[in-house]
């Protein structure tokens, strides 16, 4: 088996040898393997021949054999035309292993998204995802805790990294989620369980941010925990705006991490946005970011709006200012509105 | 990005980031950092100063290095399946890899480095004499 197999079905290797024989008179040209077993080409002789050898990082896969009437720089000639072929078909197989291994963590990854909604009455949740060519680990996640159909979990995170290998954890992480959540008190202990399992028995050169909201559907008290995570925003149905802090890293690096447990109140009307740093750190053609700062204003002008226009309002505006620029990373975004009263 | 190594001791390196340290380059960093470990540098003091946005990948190339610096081998980010299987150890929260300091990260970083907990573990100085000698 040498490099060269790969070429050989390629029908621009007998156009090139052809020409080379024409070009000596009708000479025999022909390529063989490294032990001199024919590939391509003709017979040639092996008195009298001329060997021109085929190297592909230094190492001999194949020889370029012509008869007498084949000039040495014509042989020499055919054998670069092949190094170059096989270089240029090796960088091409590595970028088709790429950018299928980008393909395959996609879709694991679209295959995770919720295809719809709990439904809760007084409540309606909206959500948008645009993945990114390049990077991307995006996760959102809607569901009701288990046992109790009044509380609802909202999630949403971003696995550093990309491809396979952060969709398998995206997958991971996603199952740990909702299990912890289905089975402690509150997202802050959740967190801390999912963090002792990454850590412990998931160890990986990636990371996960997240944030994780449990909503109690007749009330709206909210009770939310971050890791590493941008805060999620609270659209006030009277015009404000609230950014949900709360202590805690990352998932998955540090053993024994602990998470901060705080509290607030959605009010009929008010609507709570968790979103991922692709839509802050989205970037306009002169490389500028979207920002917090745009973010806030525009969900400012969106208080009291239903989900639906909240999400799109959004998303609408990273797209202006994005204008041509490619999304780097992936947008996610997920809005809960307590609907108001009639 | 662009980096600069300024090798103050057989021991210590300091490393001036300029510039944005995102998934473009976060292994270049890493690989950096990896150099200088093997040839000798038990102390790696990152300038910060100059860094104008880090993304999460800058928090792994961070993170890789801390381990790097205390004589561990972290996976590769982007090994494909490997950086799924492979063992890296973990830095307890609270404990200071104090082999990796960070000098005069901008509010910018500050705010990163707050958010994900690489505060609990790398400490952070207002100098590059600070970081040295302390």
């Amino acid at each position: 088996m040498t490099q060269l197999d790969d070429l050989l079905a390629d029908a621009s290797l007998a156009s090139l040898l052809a020409l080379a024989s024409a070009a000596a008179g009708g000479a025999a040209i022909g390529v063989t393997d490294p032990e001199g077993r024919l590939l391509a080409g003709r017979a040639v002789a092996s008195v009298g021949a001329r060997r021109s050898p085929v190297r592909l990082d230094g190492e001999i896969v194949g020889q370029v054999v012509g008869d007498e009437a084949v000039a040495p720089e014509l042989s020499v000639l055919v054998g670069c035309a092949l190094e170059l072929a096989l270089a240029g078909a090796r960088v091409q197989a590595e970028r088709a292993r790429v950018s299928q291994e980008l393909a395959i963590g996609r879709r694991i990854q679209q295959a995770l998204l919720p295809s719809r909604y709990p439904e809760v009455r007084g409540w309606t949740f909206a959500a948008r995802y645009e993945p990114a060519r390049e990077v991307g680990g995006d996760l959102f996640d809607v569901f009701t805790v288990r046992g109790q159909p009044d509380r609802i979990a909202l999630v949403i995170a971003d696995v550093t990294g990309k491809g396979i290998p952060a969709a398998v954890l995206m997958a991971d992480v996603k199952a740990l989620l909702h299990a912890a959540t289905d089975n402690v008190e509150d997202p802050a202990e959740a967190l801390r369980r999912v963090n002792a399992v990454l850590v412990h028995e998931r160890p990986t050169a990636l990371f996960v941010t997240a944030s994780l909201a449990v909503v109690d559907a007749t009330s709206g008290a909210v009770r939310y925990a971050l890791a590493g995570h941008e805060p999620p925003l609270v659209a006030r149905h009277d015009g404000g705006v609230d950014r949900l802090e709360a202590g805690g890293p990352i998932l998955g690096a540090f053993d024994g991490a602990t998470f901060e447990l705080r509290e607030t109140i959605l009010a009929p009307g008010d609507a709570m946005v968790l979103y991922t740093d692709g839509i802050t750190e989205a970037r306009d053609p002169a490389r500028a970011f979207y920002g917090e700062d745009r973010l806030l204003a525009i969900i400012r002008g969106s208080c009291g709006r239903p989900a639906e226009r909240i999400a799109e309002a959004v998303m609408d505006d990273v797209t202006a200012f994005r204008r041509e620029a490619e999304p780097f990373d992936d947008l996610t975004l997920l809005v809960a509105e307590r609907r108001p009263t009639a | 990005m662009n980096t600069t190594i300024d090798r103050v001791s057989p021991e210590v390196a300091v490393l001036a980031l300029d510039g944005e340290l995102d998934a473009s380059n976060y292994r270049e960093l890493i690989a950096t950092g990896s150099r200088l470990y093997a040839d000798g540098a038990r102390r790696l003091v990152l300038d910060l100063a100059g860094l104008s946005y880090m993304s999460s990948s800058g928090i792994v190339a961070l993170h890789s290095l801390a381990l790097v610096f205390r004589g561990l081998q972290p996976p590769d980010p982007e090994a494909g399946w490997a950086a799924i299987h492979a063992v890296s150890a973990d830095t307890a929260e609270g404990t200071l890899a104090d082999q990796v300091r960070l000098v005069a990260p901008t509010p910018a970083i500050d705010t990163v480095l707050e958010r994900t907990g690489l505060k609990r573990i790398l400490a952070i100085y207002a100098d590059r004499a600070a970081a040295i000698a302390g």
